[in-house]
């Protein structure tokens, strides 16, 4: 019987690291292929988004060149679902800076991720996991028949593995942390922020809001895991 | 209570209480799932209070747990009791709910894993024994157990020098997706080698958002070059 191989991708993107495993049945030009549509996708993504790239449709919103109105559809889209998660998460998830400027680059990573997954999908893959910085989604198994295995790292020293999570079928998962980046996450005054708390992992069918409540549940501290299972599917791991 | 007995009985193997200790652990486990679930509307309270507990007696839980599941001569009772007490660095899933699928997981800082509990369950002799801490020693399995949501059932891992080191959920209720398997231990991952021969099992690493300069570094940088 011939085994599945693993073809295995690694590019910048977003300022972080974009990875793509296919253990898919499939010959290395159809998996080149289809990681090429995958990071060409987050790179354009991020030519729309980013709040570091001065021509930017944020950049353009932010210095008052452009209506929010007259943006590009995927930024509507984005600016819908935060607005929502705002309300949802009575806003312990922000979108703006204290400023007022618009920033959503806490959810634009794992919704980027979640619609580059579908051009894998469209190429008929079935087994892969695609991650960008630690955000990942999931489709099927590895080759070995088994659920894919993902270490959630140590806060405090990002070359511990503290536990690992078996994802099953088609999920994903995400972490939010104070760890790697510094303190990026700030909390909603309702909310007290839970001293103990190092990081937190959701996981669920979608990567999107599987990295949005990750990062709402984080900034909620205490209220944040009874938050989080509220939605259906969606499971938090809290790291103390 | 009734399924602290059936694991009782499960005495036919050698080393009673290495079988029985752990069953009993998981087993109670499962009893502090219940009535959280009784009491969705304490579930919050309950949380807190295992949070609480777990941050001020880390170590000693750690400890705790290590020496008790050495061959000893102590009694299964008194053994238990004591294995009771500390129970909180078990991974505790937790639903709010029975309709809703919710899990959470405290899992311990890492602190005070095996090698400072050698001691303890090392032979009379003082011979310094092998560190080997490697997850391949003794299974343990627990009686699947009756929720209102379905059966569960876990696993648990001994090194071999009897270090609790894996508790792995082995059934979850058929109504719920998540065949989540959630493993509690601390591996230090510092290079390819590390990876392959400890957690060849991991194949992505979720965390806090890196920096591209940073990937270079990461465990996942390594999950990417490895063949």
């Amino acid at each position: 019987m011939t085994i599945a191989t693993s073809h295995k991708f690694a590019a910048k993107a977003m300022g972080t690291a974009a990875s793509l495993h296919i253990d898919d049945f499939c010959d290395s030009v159809t998996a080149e292929k289809a990681w090429r549509s995958v990071i060409s996708f987050l790179w354009n993504i991020e030519q729309t988004f980013s709040t570091f790239i001065s021509d930017s449709e944020i950049s353009k919103i932010n210095s008052g060149s452009l209506n929010l109105l007259d943006s590009s559809p995927s930024v509507i889209e984005v600016f819908d679902a935060c607005t929502w998660l705002e309300h949802a998460s009575d806003g312990a998830f922000r979108a703006r800076r204290p400023d007022g400027s618009l920033d959503p680059a806490g959810f634009v990573k794992g919704w980027a991720t979640q619609c580059a997954s579908r051009l894998l999908t469209e190429s008929n893959l079935k087994n892969w996991y695609l991650c960008v910085g630690g955000d990942i989604q999931t489709s099927g198994r590895q080759a070995s028949g088994e659920l894919w295995s993902v270490g959630i790292t140590d806060p405090q020293d990002q070359n511990l593995v503290r536990c690992t999570i078996d994802i099953p079928e088609n999920w994903a998962v995400a972490t939010s942390g104070n760890s790697a980046r510094g303190q990026h996450i700030w909390s909603a005054d309702a909310n007290p922020a839970d001293e103990t708390l190092r990081s937190f992992s959701v996981i669920g069918p979608d990567l999107m809001w599987a990295d949005a409540f990750a990062t709402a549940g984080f900034a909620k501290g205490t209220a944040g895991a009874d938050w989080v299972n509220k939605f259906s599917n969606y499971l938090a791991l809290e790291i103390k | 209570m009734s399924n602290r007995n059936s694991s009782r009985t499960r005495n036919s193997k050698p080393s009673l209480a290495r079988q029985v200790i752990p069953a009993i652990v998981l087993t109670s486990a499962g009893v502090g799932f219940v009535s959280l679930l009784d009491g969705p509307q304490n579930s919050g309270e309950a949380l807190d209070t295992l949070g609480a507990a777990n941050t001020q007696s880390d170590s000693v839980n750690q400890t705790t747990i290590v020496n008790a599941p050495v061959d000893s001569s102590a009694p299964v009772a008194g053994a238990a009791t004591q294995v009771q007490t500390t129970l909180t660095p078990v991974p505790t899933v937790v639903a709010t709910t029975p309709t809703v699928a919710g899990a959470v997981v405290t899992v311990a800082p890492v602190t005070a894993l095996p090698t400072t509990a050698l001691p303890t369950t090392a032979p009379p002799t003082t011979a310094p024994a092998p560190v080997d801490n490697s997850c391949t020693g003794d299974a343990v399995n627990s009686p699947s157990v009756n929720f209102r949501w379905g059966v569960m059932q876990l696993q648990a891992t001994f090194t071999k020098s009897n270090v609790l080191c894996d508790v792995t959920v082995l059934q979850y209720p058929n109504d719920r997706r998540t065949s989540v398997e959630i493993n509690q231990y601390s591996l230090p991952i510092y290079n390819q080698e590390a990876i392959a021969t400890h957690s060849a099992k991991i194949r992505a690493v979720s965390g806090a958002t890196y920096s591209w300069q940073a990937y270079s570094t990461a465990l996942q940088a390594v999950l990417d070059s490895r063949p």
